[in-house]
């Protein structure tokens, strides 16, 4: 329970809160705040003991070999004579082609501007993790992963819809809770109470004569009470999020902090995650995809696709973590970054690599375990140590690190048994 | 299969209706509406005319359907007649691709072979390929091998899919090496088995997704230049193939066949146990019912079995009087919608760019815009949370003006002419965009929204909006 809620009397918060969820039915623009701002004034003093969290997810299978190079290992430079990350010159070198982590890791240089947040402490990063599910079918690692359980098809919903569904609003009477950035909620939210899929949340508004909008909205919600369950909670939820979103300005957001959100799609997206962070309208689970990391052919190293992709993302994250200080709230989000499997150690004859198995994830945020390269022992890149002789071998369940996110930041460590069935964690420390 | 007296419509079920409609009837909408992009009046008519089994014989039977109206309006798309070689050509790369969604979309609007254009659609998905990698090639898969190929036999199908330089693009085999023991491309090989054949469950391994890597590899266009007329068609280059000899699903591939490798993993894959349960799934699916029995699958199986994976076979065991009857509702996915209710309407169309660019967009069904190979989604769960994109078109295609959709022209006041009761007006949407299938209860809300006194044309308007909108235009 967030000590949000427990002031939830405050007249200043209720009278906000209102405004908010009553789609502006007071009027108080004269209030000296900017355009962007949901009629809301601000919490100053909003503290919580649960984060908001962010999970990017790498949809393709990202190559975490590229993302954190394990160039200590030289096997990786025989597997891959064409793609594999340049080291570093020297150890502790800053290099624009790679970035020394800790001796043997290091960033490329596409994720430079990660590596401030990483010296900071606001960025951990895991190796030789990921989903023990044995697929290496997109849909069905995917899936696993997104559920919470390895090769169990019976269960739909989603680990994060779980822990919605097993915690008390953040903050109560909240509209909307879980907000995935796509046309389909990610199943990874599936199950979760008011969460839906919201493909550009600066983009949501029924269309047409507004002199008959609000009857002819009326009249959907009356024609939408009594249907299929999913399509009834659709329609409520579609309403509910008009008038929510309606209240910010996202066009006109900017950041905080001193860095300005790079113009790409993953820039955006972080954007509006902080605009809704910062409206502090209840929303506590984002997800966010980002595709492109199915990088069988021309995969590149310093430059190409992978690199490419590594720059968005990265550019983008730092932006977000700019702002999130900038807004004092770096220590009230956690931001999860996942794939469903790493890449082939071996490149192939298209100069890529085929779908493989252990990867890398990254979490950022004020209480992670930040700049250490989080391994359980590296497993080794040599061919006898290669999972199934190709792949990265897993040493750290990712549901390890999921475990630790949910007990110590999202505050429903009681409810694990639920969010991650038939699962005992390894406390890994990796998330504080 | 005898026609049985019917004792009521189809089992009820929640979100689709047939509320309105009795006996036959019901059963004929319900048909008309799974294998076609919308009920109209003139499919309807045609329906009751030739009675079930008559007008899917019609439909299947879509080579003697004089399609020359919709022929004409994309007679203009000069792209859809080109050879490969001559994309590349192009000033504009893109407009192979763009003429080739329009079209697509003139014939599920407008074209008398509805249920071909949903077969299409259908092979489309399954193997799908995402324009933003295979550019113009796609347009040259669309028409060489899904279209031609669609209402033909699977083991053709997927010999042409398999040799679409847009499909191997695509999933990389175009650039695989596996000679003198490199390490080939393994995406096609995979998805191969994963999606166009096996299933994910369908008992193959990673060393088979490996060696059929290797069967396959060799397996390339003609992307040069200097490849003259040949340039964007299929090519076998020998000397990228793995020569060696492979096991693949237990079966002994020996050394030195070139292509042949290839074309026997086909065979073997096309009409596999496996591939038979998948793909027969997957059409029952996207027909019928998105959990179908091992009951109801079982003849459809055997129809492929016996006609040797004939697709109008096989669809004729799937489209029977008792599946149609039993088919539990299914949400339309948006493009679907879209498609259904520019027909109920009956607007002109002079362009869908707007259409594509916005609408689709927004609700995320750009045509071949998909960028995992499995295809969009056909389930219900991953489409249903976003209602607005729907609600919006719907608020848009029944309007005039700047509200309008551009390119898409509607007159539904013209459709009510002579009407001038709420009650008249709402009875007359029922009829025209759902046959009078809507329960009473829409009929009078419809009304109610009306008002009282002569409807003005802005309400009239925002009533079929708001028709389009209701639950039962979500689902067939």
């Amino acid at each position: 329970m967030s000590q949000f809620d427990k002031n939830a009397c405050n007249e200043y918060n209720e009278l906000s809160r209102r405004q908010v969820l009553g789609a502006g039915a007071f009027g108080l623009m004269s209030l000296a705040i900017p355009d962007w701002l949901p009629k809301v004034v601000l919490a100053n003093d909003f503290v919580s003991n649960r984060d908001v969290i962010v999970q990017i997810y790498l949809r393709g299978g990202c190559d975490g070999l590229s993302v954190c190079v394990p160039y200590g290992d030289s096997a990786l430079y025989t597997h891959r004579p064409n793609i594999a990350v340049a080291p570093p010159r020297r150890n502790g070198s800053r290099g624009t082609t790679s970035i020394d982590l800790d001796g043997f890791f290091a960033l490329p240089g596409s994720l430079a501007l990660l590596y401030e947040i990483f010296l900071n402490r606001g960025l951990a990063i895991v190796h030789a993790t990921g989903s023990t599910d044995p697929s290496r079918s997109h849909f069905d690692a995917q899936r696993y992963m997104e559920v919470g359980k390895p090769q169990d098809a019976s269960i739909s919903t989603g680990w994060l819809g779980r822990h919605l569904a097993t915690s008390q609003p953040m903050r109560s009477g909240a509209p909307l809770r879980g907000l995935g950035m796509s046309f389909g909620l990610q199943q990874t939210l599936a199950g979760g109470p008011l969460s839906v899929p919201v493909p550009d949340p600066s983009n949501f508004n029924i269309d047409g004569d507004s002199t008959t909008r609000a009857a002819r909205r009326a009249w959907l919600s009356q024609q939408y009470a009594n249907e299929q369950a999913m399509l009834q909670a659709a329609a409520i939820n579609t309403q509910a999020t008009i008038d929510l979103l309606g209240t910010i300005g996202f066009s006109t957001y900017t950041s905080s902090g001193t860095m300005a959100y790079p113009s790409t799609t993953m820039g955006n997206s972080l954007r509006m995650t902080a605009a809704l962070i910062k409206a502090d309208v209840g929303v506590e689970a984002i997800a966010i995809d980002m595709g492109g990391w199915d990088t069988h052919s021309n995969q590149g190293a310093t430059t190409g696709t992978m690199a490419n992709n590594m720059a968005q993302l990265g550019n983008a994250l730092r932006a977000f973590y700019e702002d999130l200080v900038g807004q004092g709230r770096f220590g009230n989000v956690t931001t999860v970054i996942m794939s469903e499997f790493g890449r082939t150690v071996r490149e192939n004859s298209s100069a890529g690599t085929d779908h493989g198995h252990g990867n890398v994830m990254l979490l950022m945020g004020g209480n992670v375990n930040g700049g250490l390269v989080h391994t359980n022992g590296w497993p080794g890149l040599s061919a006898a140590n290669l999972y199934q002789g190709q792949d990265l071998a897993i040493k750290i369940d990712h549901r390890d690190v999921l475990a630790e996110v949910i007990a110590n930041r999202l505050g429903n460590g009681a409810n694990l048994g639920t969010i991650l069935p038939n699962y005992t964690p390894t406390p890994r420390g990796i998330v504080l | 299969m005898g026609i049985t007296a019917l004792t009521g419509a189809a089992a009820p079920a929640a979100g689709q209706s047939t509320a309105g409609l009795s006996g036959e009837d019901a059963v004929l909408y319900k048909l008309v509406q799974r294998i076609t992009f919308g009920v109209n009046d003139e499919e309807f008519a045609l329906a009751r005319t030739l009675g079930f089994e008559k007008y899917l014989e019609y439909h299947l039977s879509f080579e003697q359907i004089d399609d020359s109206s919709v022929l004409a309006m994309i007679s203009g798309f000069t792209t859809l007649s080109m050879e490969p070689y001559q994309y590349y050509a192009l000033t504009d790369t893109g407009l192979p691709m763009r003429e080739t969604a329009e079209a697509m979309l003139f014939r599920a609007v407008f074209s008398k072979r509805q249920l071909l254009e949903r077969v299409v659609e259908f092979w489309t998905d399954h193997f799908n390929i995402d324009q933003n990698k295979a550019s113009f090639h796609k347009a040259i898969n669309d028409r060489d091998a899904i279209r031609t190929a669609a209402m033909t036999n699977f083991r053709n199908l997927l010999q042409k899919s398999a040799t679409s330089p847009a499909m191997l693009i695509y999933l990389d085999n175009a650039s695989s090496n596996a000679s003198n023991g490199r390490s080939p491309n393994q995406n096609y090989a995979r998805e191969l088995m994963e999606l166009h054949t096996l299933g994910v469950n369908g008992g193959y391994t990673q060393a088979d997704v490996l060696a059929a890597a290797k069967a396959l590899s060799g397996w390339t266009y003609y992307s040069s230049s200097a490849d003259g007329v040949n340039r964007g068609k299929f090519r076998y280059n020998n000397a990228l193939h793995d020569q060696t000899a492979k096991t693949i699903l237990g079966v002994a591939f020996p050394a030195n066949q070139g292509q042949n490798d290839g074309n026997r993993l086909l065979d073997i894959l096309a009409n596999h146990p496996s591939t038979i349960q998948f793909v027969c799934t997957k059409l029952f699916r996207y027909f019928l019912d998105y959990t179908p029995s091992q009951a109801a699958l079982a003849p459809v199986m055997d129809a492929w079995v016996s006609s040797n994976g004939d697709i109008r076979t096989i669809l004729g065991a799937i489209l029977t009087r008792q599946n149609v009857m039993a088919a539990a509702p299914k949400y339309k996915r948006p493009l679907h919608l879209m498609v259904s209710g520019i027909r109920a309407v009956r607007a002109t169309v002079t362009n869908f760019n707007t259409l594509r660019g916005t609408q689709l967009r927004l609700a995320g069904h750009i045509p071949y815009n998909w960028s995992p190979p499995n295809g969009y989604p056909d389930a219900y769960g991953y489409w249903v949370g976003l209602l607005l994109p729907r609600w919006n078109f719907g608020f848009r295609v029944t309007q005039t003006g700047s509200l309008a959709i551009s390119g898409i022209t509607s007159n539904v006041t013209s459709l009510v002419t002579g009407l001038t009761t709420a009650n008249a007006i709402a009875q007359r949407i029922n009829q025209l965009l759902f046959q009078g299938s809507l329960p009473a209860a829409r009929v009078t809300a419809l009304a109610t929204y009306l008002g009282t006194g002569v409807p003005s044309a802005a309400k009239i308007r925002d009533a079929f909006g708001l028709a389009l909108n209701l639950p039962e235009f979500q689902w067939v």
